[in-house]
Order: C-alpha cells, then structure tokens, then sequence
C-alpha cells in the first residue's frame, strides 16, 4: 500500500500530539528517589508518633521514610509555585507581595518544610512528623477539615480555620497532611514533589 | 498580582476559550456536518480566526503566569517564561503553545485542499488530534488537577461539547445561514449534534459543579458559587433561544420564505455564548467554593 503525503502528514501530527501531551503531563521526568543529593532512609516511623501499620498487616513495600527534620530529595526541577492566576494556588485577588521565586533557572526546592511545619503542629499537640513519600496502610490524604478529628485539636481558637490553612496553602502544593484512617489523627506529612 | 493584572489575564483566557471553541467546533462542522462548507472563503476566515484567537490567548497567557511567578511587570521574554519549564503547570502552557502551532498544520492544508481535506480520513485525523490534544490541557492546569478520573473526564467532555455546539453556533450564523440550499441539508444535522451536545454539557456540567462547589451554601455565599450561578443563569437563557430555534428548524425550516427570525434567534444564542465563555474564564481564576 502506497502512503499518500497526507497520510504521513496526519500520522505525524497524531505522534507529535501524544509526544507533547506526554511532554505537558510530565511523562520522562527525573524520578523523585534518583534526582536528589542523598538517597531517601528507608526505615520505619520514628517511635514517637503514631504508627499508621496496623500490627495484623503486612508490612508495607517501598515505604521511603526520613525524619522530619530532614529534607526530601530536590524533585524534578526547581519547585516553582503554581500562579496565583488560576486556582487551586493563591487567591488571585490577594497574591504575596513578594514573588515567591527568583527567576533564576536553579532556584532552591523543598518540597516538604517539615521541621517548620512541625513547628506549627506543635499547637495541635502533634509533637513530630515524619515526611513520608507515599500513605502507608490504614492512613489517608487530608484534603478536607472533614478528614480530621476536629475535637483532637481543641486548644485553638479556630482549628478549623487552621487546618484549612494547612490543607490548603501554607504547605504548598508538594505537601499535605496524613491521617490515620481510624482516629483521624495527623500522623504524618506526605511529600507529594 | 493586581486587579489590572488579573483582568488582562481574563481576558487572555476569554481569547483563548474563544479560539478554541472556534477552532476546534469549526474544525469538527466540517468533519462531521458539512465538508462542502471547507471551500468557502468566509468558513475557513472563521477557523483562521479562531486559531489566531488561541494562540493569542495561550502566549499572553503563558507570559502573565511567567511574570506573576518571578514577580517582574509582564513582558514578552524568554528569559522571564524559561523557569516555567521546570514547572508542571508551565510545561502545559508550553504544551497547549505547540498545539497551537500544530494546529497551522491543520490550517494549511484545510486552506489548500479545501473540502477535499475536510472530507478525507488523514485530515479528520489529524484535526482531531490536534484539537483534542488542546482540550486535554485544559484538564491538566488549575483546579481541575484535584479533580478524580471521572471529574477530568468530564470536563473533556464538558469541553468538547461546547466546541461542537458553540463553535457550530457560529459557523451556522457566519457561513450557512446566508446560503439557503446550504442550510435546509445542514441545520437538521446541526440541530440533532446541538441536542446531544447540550445533553453532555448538562450532565457533565451538573457533575462538575456539584464536586468543584458542593454545598448550596457554597453557591450561594462563594465567589465562585456566585460567578457560577451568573453563568448558568446566561446559560438558561441560552438554552431557551436554542430551543426556539430547534421549533422553528422543526416546524418551518422547509415552509418559511424567509429566516429572519431565525438569524436573530441564533445571533442572541452566539452573543450569549461569548459571554458564557468570557464568565468561564473568570471561573478559572477563581477558587473553588468548597
């Protein structure tokens, strides 16, 4: 079968189309655990918070685990903010007054600040976080104030308010919060770069 | 970033929406509904226009997130939009950017082939690539990243349905309503693809609203619930218009001298749709109301 130019045109566009896709979805970027300076420990949760692993279950695979005072490995890339212009990021009407990000190509990027982080959980009797790369067995992603036991934080005056800070925009778009499925306690900072 | 800031960036999304649905819905009028209509002068000027359209609204776009993030005055320079790169949300633009650009490809053959393009399989292909490649992106920036499989899913379809009902809108007011042979073969078709359309922007409409919004609470006391209650509000007398239309299709399309009252039916629906676009628009700078 002879291929008319129209053909071959049209056969390029749909491979140039699922290339760019791929290129917009991220497709062939540096892996989070090969990019970055030191190797992520891979041990389980510090003793001093609540373990998520039920005892009856297997132990999870592939669960990368490092102290919250350490940072995560860089991600792929500087950690650029997501604009202010469309959301889920910073309130068009209200952005910082300073840019976030030099506009230099080698910015510095965290994508977890957990010792500051932890810091302000101190308030709600949370005493330290691990960062976890992924959920473990038996926790979940908090998106919501809903995902939390609320009654657990009582010494603020609007833990709602905070906690939807905190899901919301204070750690920033590679971080968020983890709840124990059963509790609803926060047990954990999941790095999500 | 300041008001003025944020109203060019509207009005960059407005541009862009408006390209696409142009683009994209003039495209697929050909493809699906009149193939002929690819060699009148005045269809393909649309199609043009929609394309010069989009890609305003995606480079204007892309260089007011570009500034607002490293904090400069907005300005077309490579220097300021490079560090997006290295940005998800950047690469998108840059990705829906290219689209564009493969979309001239489109173009160029559609200009120089005419129907012969718009009936052939190598063409639909293409276009269709291109176009839902630029749809997909839309799904892929913004709030719509927080939403689940289905909720993307819906808004693909919810993006695609509007291309084919409003960009067919307009296509229908422009190019086949002035040519009455045209019409009497086309706007049956049109009106049956309408139909449909607007069943899928309902249902995917509905789904999206009720994940993005959630509570009536919500709509009623948010600024996005609120914008989104404008649009449907636009939305409703739309379809009101449109369903007007449909009767008059229905019922006079082969009997009545003259189609006055449809052109002036279908020239609020297009009015109304640019506005539809331009709310839309501003719903995407805003943050859900959950």
């Amino acid at each position: 079968m002879k291929l008319q130019r129209d053909q071959v045109v049209a056969a390029g566009l749909v491979g140039t189309v699922v290339v760019v896709l791929g290129f917009a979805s991220g497709i062939g970027g540096v892996p989070v655990a090969q990019s970055g300076p030191t190797p992520p420990v891979r041990h389980p949760p510090a003793a001093t918070t609540t373990p998520p692993v039920r005892p009856q279950q297997p132990p999870p695979q592939q669960q990368y685990v490092v102290p919250a005072a350490v940072p995560l490995p860089v991600a792929q890339g500087p950690h650029v903010p997501a604009p202010a212009l469309e959301h889920p990021h910073p309130a068009p009407t209200s952005p910082p007054s300073k840019p976030t990000v030099p506009p230099t190509t080698t910015p510095p990027s965290k994508p977890c600040e957990g010792a500051a982080v932890t810091e302000l959980l101190k308030l709600l009797d949370v005493d330290e976080l691990p960062v976890v790369g992924e959920l473990l067995p038996g926790t979940h992603e908090v998106e919501r104030q809903s995902d939390v036991d609320l009654p657990l934080l009582g010494k603020l005056g609007d833990p709602a308010k905070l906690v939807g800070d905190l899901t919301g925009d204070l750690l920033g778009p590679g971080c968020s919060l983890v709840a124990d499925d059963e509790t609803g306690k926060i047990t954990a900072l999941l790095s999500t770069p | 970033m300041t008001e003025a800031a944020k109203s060019w960036f509207v009005l960059a999304r407005t541009f862009d929406y408006l390209g696409t649905v142009l683009f994209v819905g003039g495209a697929a009028f050909f493809a699906l509904l009149w193939p002929d209509g690819a060699d009148t002068s005045r269809a393909r000027r649309l199609v043009t226009f929609g394309w010069l359209c989009g890609v305003a609204g995606t480079v204007t776009g892309l260089f007011l997130n570009a500034a607002w993030v490293a904090g400069r005055p907005p300005a077309f320079s490579w220097e300021v939009v490079r560090p997006l790169l290295d940005a998800p949300f950047g690469r998108v633009w840059f990705a829906r950017t290219l689209l564009w650009v493969l979309a001239l490809v489109v173009l160029a053959d559609l200009a120089r082939r005419g129907a012969r393009a718009a009936r052939s399989w190598a063409w639909r292909a293409g276009a269709g690539a291109v176009g839902l490649g630029i749809l997909r992106t839309n799904g892929m920036t913004g709030h719509a990243l927080d939403l689940p499989v289905w909720g993307q899913l819906a808004i693909f379809a919810h993006l695609l349905v509007v291309c084919l009902w409003i960009g067919g809108l307009v296509m229908l007011l422009f190019v086949t309503l002035p040519d009455r042979a045209a019409l009497t073969t086309v706007l049956p078709r049109y009106s049956r693809l309408a139909v449909v359309s607007v069943g899928v922007l309902t249902v995917a409409g509905s789904l999206l609203a009720w994940r993005l919004v959630g509570s009536l609470d919500a709509l009623l006391h948010t600024g996005y619930g609120q914008i989104l209650l404008a649009k449907l509000s636009i939305f409703a007398v739309l379809l009101l218009l449109g369903l007007a239309s449909k009767r008059w299709v229905d019922r006079r399309l082969h009997t009545a001298d003259g189609t006055r009252a449809l052109v002036y039916s279908v020239t609020a629906e297009a009015v109304l749709a640019v506005a539809v676009l331009a709310v839309a628009a501003l719903l995407v700078t805003t943050g859900p109301g959950r």
